[in-house]
């Protein structure tokens, strides 16, 4: 079949203007709203990891085995300088620094509170995470000779500290030993998360003081990769350099490190692969029941089309042409108005928070709800793809229709 | 001989026999009419020729084939090939102008747009309206949509055209035109005519009156002049061959 066939089948389509422009429409905003969805998750995806990345895990993790499922404080990584040695010659390496974690209570006059003391080496740590750029009130750890804490906005709220307060951090040693130590507020941070209200930073060798942890003892080495596609890589060259060594090590990618927050990614990707089936399956179905329609108000045309010589095979052809037609120029308004509002993102930013009333956190993660979506073109492609693949799998309706079609019958049709 | 019935019979329920052991046979170049009034069985036996509709009893053969043993796709190609259809209520599409009306079965032929716009064209102005190409069905006459309906029917050389009661929408002396132009595209071109109708006008112009009632054939009278001179038909063994030969000026 030549253009002569695409001629029919798309006058044929715009036979009922106003139909096929309702039909068109319902496709093309189905699809803008999934291109533009989809857009939106990809880029809130990418934020999300990007945030944990920047204000967590890092990329990788280096921390004696099982201390990241156990979180026991005596899990340590006692001499991590051979780690330090090596990680100074990769090449990916952008940044890494120590931590020591410790779980206990800190406290003033006015109250109490259980959170997480990181202890942090401040000028490396600024190169791995960001929270040297979140603080609102104080500095981040200035020439004080003090004992410095830096606490979440929320947190000293709560405790009514403010710089140059008193704090009390207490917890238990890995010897058993109550660490009791006494901080001054240097400096107040604000990250619009959970962190703001159960974090606290002090230096490194303050933390294992409180802990009663031996000098050169970390929980972590938290490493900065120049892009993630370094990270198997860099995974693997660990794995052959130290796999011998004494000293038992492991190293964890941000994925491992962040399973319920990469279940929580998956987990809304299903969701909106279900939401995309059900909006184009029924968009698939406004585009049969219009090629029915139009089917049913010709029958004599098509008794017309098989008495001088058109075979059924023809004439089914023509009905997929019409659906395919049809159904590209839903999917091409649709692409355009998803991209036009996308685009518009991309600029002003889309804020899924007011949907919600609610904040979303997971597990204490940063989920900044802000989103600036990028145009994907995998997305638009697979929601196209899957708009052709269902409406030709629904028009079968209108194909058995006119593939029953008895032409004397339909030559006596009005 | 182009089409020849058998003891035709046809039973559209127990109760209902719309045609009941007919036999005729229409030769090349005839220009014959099924005459009888309205339920007499006439579009009954243009469908069965056409093989649109099957035979209950006795054989319909057309060019010698019977027609019941041929397959689906066999006979769309019969259709398309060698037979040529114009109906009462002329049926064109109507989201096609007249060109592209008559240009469609030879885009079922696949037979390409630059022979087959010329082709189309020819057909067009053989009946008389080549000026109305460009215009949509709507902005048509009856008479006018008509001749575009047999344009369509000749366009690609049938053997035979059917046609069925081709006038009974159309005032007596558009009719009359249009009969007159069967005549000359019967005469000129050596199509063969097998129409119904009930008109005595125009049963009055056809070479031969099958006389049909109650789905029987009560007579069948040759006129006194026969109008066509039976010359051997002319067909090449390729349609498509003929169609380019007649329209495709100094195209190879
Ligand atoms: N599909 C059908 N089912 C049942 N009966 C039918 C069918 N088609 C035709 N008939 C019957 O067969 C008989 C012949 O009908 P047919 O249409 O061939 O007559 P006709 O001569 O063409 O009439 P008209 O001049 O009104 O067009 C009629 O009695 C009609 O009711
Ligand atoms: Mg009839």
């Amino acid at each position: 079949m030549d253009h002569y066939f695409l001629k029919l089948s798309w006058k044929n389509i715009w036979r009922n203007r106003r139909r096929t422009l309702l039909t068109i429409n319902a496709i093309g905003f189905g699809v803008m709203a999934l291109v533009a969805l989809y857009n939106y998750y990809d880029g809130f995806h990418d934020q999300v990891i990007q945030n944990v990345i920047r204000y967590q895990s890092g990329h990788l993790l280096v921390t004696a085995p099982s201390y990241h499922t156990r979180m026991a404080t005596n899990l340590v990584v006692t001499d991590p300088g051979p780690v330090d040695q090596w990680l100074a010659t990769q090449e990916p390496v952008k940044a890494f620094s120590h931590r020591i974690l410790v779980q206990g209570l800190v406290s003033t006059a006015q109250g109490s509170a259980n959170i997480v003391f990181a202890g942090i080496e401040p000028e490396r740590e600024k190169e791995v995470t960001r929270f040297a750029g979140n603080m609102v009130q104080g500095s981040y750890f200035g020439d004080t000779q003090q004992k410095s804490i830096l606490l979440g906005s929320e947190l000293a709220h709560l405790l009514q500290a403010e710089i140059g307060s008193k704090v009390v951090a207490l917890t238990q040693g890995v010897d058993g030993s109550i660490g009791n130590e006494l901080f001054f507020v240097g400096g107040i941070f604000e990250t619009h998360s959970d962190f703001d209200k159960n974090m606290a930073f002090i230096r490194i060798q303050d933390a294992r003081q409180l802990l009663s942890l031996s000098e050169s003892a970390v929980h972590q080495i938290a490493i900065v990769l120049a892009g993630e596609e370094y990270l198997t890589a860099v995974q693997d060259q660990f794995l052959k350099t130290f796999s011998h060594s004494s000293s038992e090590l492991q190293m964890l990618n941000w994925k491992e490190v962040q399973k319920p927050l990469m279940a929580m990614i998956e987990l809304n990707k299903s969701a909106n692969r279900l939401l995309m089936f059900i909006i184009i399956f029924v968009a698939a179905l406004g585009i049969a029941n219009s090629i029915l329609m139009s089917i049913l108000e010709r029958t004599r045309e098509f008794g017309v089309m098989l008495a001088i010589g058109t075979t059924k095979k023809e004439v089914v052809k023509m009905v997929i042409m019409e659906t395919l037609l049809l159904s590209l120029v839903g999917v091409a308004l649709g692409n355009l108005l998803g991209a036009l509002v996308t685009q518009f993102f991309h600029y002003y930013g889309f804020d899924l928070a007011w949907l919600s009333s609610q904040k979303l956190v997971v597990q204490g993660t940063i989920i900044q709800t802000v989103s600036y979506p990028a145009i994907q073109w995998r997305n638009s492609l697979l929601i196209s793809g899957i708009v052709f693949i269902l409406s030709l799998i629904v028009s079968f309706i209108p194909i058995r229709h006119v593939s029953q079609l008895n032409p004397v019958k339909a030559l006596r049709a009005i | 001989m182009i089409l020849s019935f058998q003891k035709v019979g046809k039973q559209y329920s127990a109760l209902e026999t719309a045609v009941h052991d007919v036999s005729f046979e229409v030769g090349a170049g005839e220009f014959t009419a099924l005459a009888g009034p309205s339920g007499s069985g006439k579009t009954t036996l243009l469908n069965l020729a056409a093989g649109l509709d099957f035979a209950s009893s006795g054989r319909v053969l057309f060019l010698g084939k019977d027609l019941s043993r041929l397959n689906k796709v066999e006979l769309s190609q019969l259709r398309r090939d060698e037979i040529g259809f114009v109906f009462q209520s002329y049926n064109l599409f109507p989201v096609l102008t007249a060109l592209e009306n008559v240009e469609y079965p030879l885009a079922l032929k696949g037979i390409s747009p630059k022979d087959r716009k010329r082709a189309a064209l020819r057909a067009l102005e053989e009946t008389g309206c080549g000026e109305l190409h460009q215009r949509y069905p709507a902005a048509l006459s009856g008479g006018q949509q008509q001749r575009v309906a047999i344009a369509r029917a000749i366009v690609s050389l049938p053997r035979i055209v059917f046609a069925d009661e081709p006038t009974a929408n159309l005032d007596s002396h558009t009719a009359k035109k249009l009969l007159a132009l069967f005549k000359e595209l019967n005469t000129n071109r050596k199509i063969t005519f097998l129409f119904s109708s009930h008109d005595p006008l125009v049963l009055n112009m056809a070479g031969r009156i099958i006389q049909v009632c109650d789905g029987q054939i009560k007579s069948d009278t040759q006129s006194k002049k026969p109008t066509v001179v039976m010359g051997p038909p002319e067909h090449s063994n390729s349609h498509l061959a003929a169609i380019q030969s007649r329209y495709s000026f100094g195209h190879s």
